[in-house]
């Protein structure tokens, strides 16, 4: 009986616990929300709405005109597609140099291998700005200024901060997995390619996610290499709405803001399905 | 598996051609005219009101078929990056002007500016015909030389919100510089009959942002200059005012109309009216009167309520009334066309093309006076006659911004912003704070200064 009871009473203080939880989770993402939903309710205002002190929470009259307002305003389209273009190439890039990379670190013994690995992760301590001009006039010389190289030709070499995480999930990958590979015979490419890989979608959908967002919104490395407008990125195209000397448009800022923030949406719900199998197939502890 | 890797491989070879080809997508240069053709590049700010650069350079082109005029358009908080880079490569653009934080004064010691002397008597061009007033030509001068051209000047003006005064019976500001009854105290007093209501939902008599966003510049107004500069080299300053009992009392009197008079907003109800532009907190209609950079001008015809300007009233000192924020155009010191260079910009500071530009940025001021008629006629809401005055008011009394005139103007300006914060916030006294802001204001002088180091 007493057993009983003592287990009643932590399931109710579990439940407990879980609501408190479940209350502060639902007020953070209620908190997160609270600019997309600005985002859209300042989309449908009108002009003079956004303008208005105390400001509205709900638009006083829905006014869509800015979804269309923003194509006449804004060469989006192709803009749009020259930022697909570039961040899916630095998408590939990442994964194919990123997990070759953290995949030899994880699996293989080699002389002065860690301080190989140190001096990786030693770049991410450095600040873009200080390597801004060097870069640049590095690929000055070889002629790649104003062109998308400078871009994505660095991620096809490796990005620290993914070899870092995705040495990390390689490294929790079972041995017996690739002792049993080997005696069957399969080559050192194969185990990488047939199991290695997709064992490890999880952890390449986060790279994939990450390396998306992070070129997707990237703004100083297309200002600093391109040139000409027609080769803008969607956030070089944004910036220019800005201006210190013009009063904003606030409704046309958002719809352009919400066009641009809909492949990310996009990937990371689509991605989303792979991290739960991620989870379940790297589940082979057993 | 393997026909899976030779779709990935495909797949690579096709995006590495495509981007070398991109790469491979150099200039051409035309020489249809026998000439050889050049190609001069501007660099500008990527913002809705710099987009009629494209427009100048075909007209330009139309008239000098062998310059072609390539426009670089940079996004406005990524300029100052983009062009140190560019320079710091060789590959500087021929024609800038100062958009970011980087200022003239900052050009010219870094020595990245091209005197334009010899090419302006070579070719005969004479600014005080051209409409240019001198204290405008002065922002880009140094030692007689001269380093730019002037296509845009800015006056800060006085705008007010008429329903508000109609409904409060205040009699509006008046717009001629020249009546001198109209003091800094008149205004105050008008902005108290003006305020009313409740925090929260509450109407402000004034919102003054006489220097823009560049703190250093705000005890002139007051009659207090905040640097003393070096004699020897004009760009820099040797060390500041700031524990003066002039500038002290400056900062406490702007801090004072939000804190002690209640007339102003704070820089958080601001910050709320406004979101990030400085210049928005008007546009709410709960505002009676703000000091602003002109460049307000251009949202007034879209407002809600009636709109008039009027003249900024008299301070300290009665030659000092408003800021100037004068654009002039640079051509660069390693430009490969500089000739072409200054032609282009010679070409815009024509009566007509100034007259264009106006239309074309849709209300850009014109530094030239010659095309002041097209500009006092292009804002509808707003009455000509008090424009005029205050526009003529505004150049004849107005100081250049003092971003334009120091070197170091970013670093300098960043720290005050941050320093005074409190002052600004009603935390802390202008007495408390100013002595302490001095040193490091005197830190970062020194530092900049090159006399310092020697």
């Amino acid at each position: 009986m007493e057993t009983s009871a003592v287990s009643y009473g932590s399931k109710k203080k579990r439940r407990i616990v879980d609501a408190i939880v479940l209350a502060m989770l639902t007020l953070v993402a209620g908190i997160m929300c609270v600019p997309i939903f600005t985002m859209l309710t300042t989309s449908v205002k009108t002009t003079g709405e956004t303008f208005q002190y105390p400001p509205t929470f709900i638009p006083q009259t829905f006014d869509f005109s800015a979804y269309v307002r923003v194509f006449q305003k804004l060469d989006l389209v192709p803009h749009y597609l020259n930022s697909l273009f570039v961040s899916i190439l630095i998408v590939i890039g990442t994964l194919v140099s990123s997990s070759l990379i953290a995949y030899g670190f994880s699996r293989y013994r080699a002389p002065g291998k860690k301080v190989l690995f140190m001096l990786v992760m030693s770049t991410l301590m450095i600040p873009y700005p200080s390597v801004m001009i060097p870069q640049y006039i590095l690929f000055n010389k070889i002629r790649w200024v104003d062109t998308y190289l400078p871009l994505v030709v660095p991620a096809f070499l490796g990005s620290a901060y993914m070899i870092f995480l995705l040495k990390q999930f390689f490294s929790s990958i079972s041995n017996e997995l690739f002792d049993a590979a080997r005696i069957d015979g399969c080559s050192e490419f194969k185990i990488f390619y047939r199991i290695v890989l997709p064992l490890s979608k999880a952890a390449l959908a986060s790279v994939a996610i990450f390396s998306f967002m992070w070129s997707w919104d990237d703004l100083l490395g297309p200002v600093i290499y391109l040139s000409s407008p027609e080769k803008y990125t969607l956030p070089v195209l944004l910036a220019g709405l800005v201006s210190k000397f013009r009063i904003p448009e606030w409704n046309i800022m958002m719809v352009a803001a919400l066009y641009a923030a809909l492949p990310c949406i996009l990937l990371f719900i689509f991605c989303q399905r792979y991290f739960v199998e991620g989870i379940v197939t790297s589940g082979i502890k057993g | 598996m393997r026909k899976e890797m030779k779709k990935a491989m495909a797949l690579l070879l096709t995006a590495a051609i495509g981007l070398g080809s991109v790469a491979c997508g150099g200039k051409t240069r035309d020489t249809a005219s026998g000439e050889e053709a050049v190609t001069i590049t501007i660099m500008q700010a990527n913002s809705p009101d710099k987009a009629y650069f494209d427009k100048m350079g075909d007209a330009f082109t139309a008239k000098h078929p062998n310059i072609k005029v390539e426009v670089i358009a940079v996004p406005y908080d990524n300029f100052d990056s983009k062009l140190q880079t560019l320079v710091a490569s060789g590959n500087a653009p021929d024609i800038t002007t100062h958009v970011q934080a980087m200022g003239f004064m900052d050009f010219y010691s870094k020595d990245m500016l091209l005197d334009l002397s010899p090419y302006i008597a070579e070719s005969g061009f004479d600014y005080k015909e051209a409409g240019i007033p001198e204290n405008v030509m002065e922002s880009s001068m140094m030692d007689g030389k001269i380093y730019g051209i002037p296509l845009n000047t800015f006056t800060s003006v006085l705008v007010y919100n008429k329903d508000i005064f109609d409904a409060a019976g205040v009699e509006y500001p008046p717009s001629d510089y020249e009546d001198k009854s109209w003091t800094y105290d008149k205004m105050v007093e008008m902005a108290k009959k003006l305020t009313s209501g409740e925090e929260g939902n509450k109407t402000y008599g004034l919102l003054w942002n006489w220097s823009g966003t560049t703190p250093a510049q705000d005890p002139q107004y007051f009659g207090s200059n905040m640097f003393n500069m070096d004699e020897e080299n004009p760009a820099y300053a040797k060390s500041c005012n700031m524990k003066t009992t002039g500038v002290i009392s400056a900062y406490q009197k702007m801090a004072d109309l939000a804190f002690v008079e209640g007339i102003s907003p704070s820089p958080a109800i601001q910050q709320a009216m406004a979101g990030t532009n400085d210049s928005e907190p008007f546009l709410s209609g709960r505002i009676a009167m703000a000091i602003e950079g002109g460049w307000i001008l251009n949202g007034l015809n879209e407002l809600p309520f009636k709109t008039g300007v009027a003249a900024i009233p008299i301070g300290a000192d009665e030659n000092v009334r408003d800021v100037l924020y004068t654009d002039p155009y640079f051509v660069m010191k390693d430009s490969k066309h500089p000739k072409e260079a200054f032609e282009f910009i010679k070409f815009m500071a024509g009566k007509e093309m100034q007259e264009q530009m106006i239309k074309d940025s849709e209300g850009n001021p014109p530094a030239s006076t010659l095309a002041l008629g097209t500009y006092y006629t292009y804002f509808e809401g707003v009455d000509r006659q008090d424009l005029e005055n205050v526009i003529e008011g505004g150049l004849k009394y107005g100081v250049e911004n003092i971003g334009h005139t120091i070197a170091g103007a970013g670093e300098i300006n960043n720290l005050l912003i941050n320093e005074l914060a409190n002052i600004n916030n009603g935390t802390a006294q202008a007495a408390d704070v100013c002595p302490e802001v001095g040193d490091k204001l005197d830190a970062v002088l020194q530092k900049t200064d090159p006399s310092f180091q020697k």
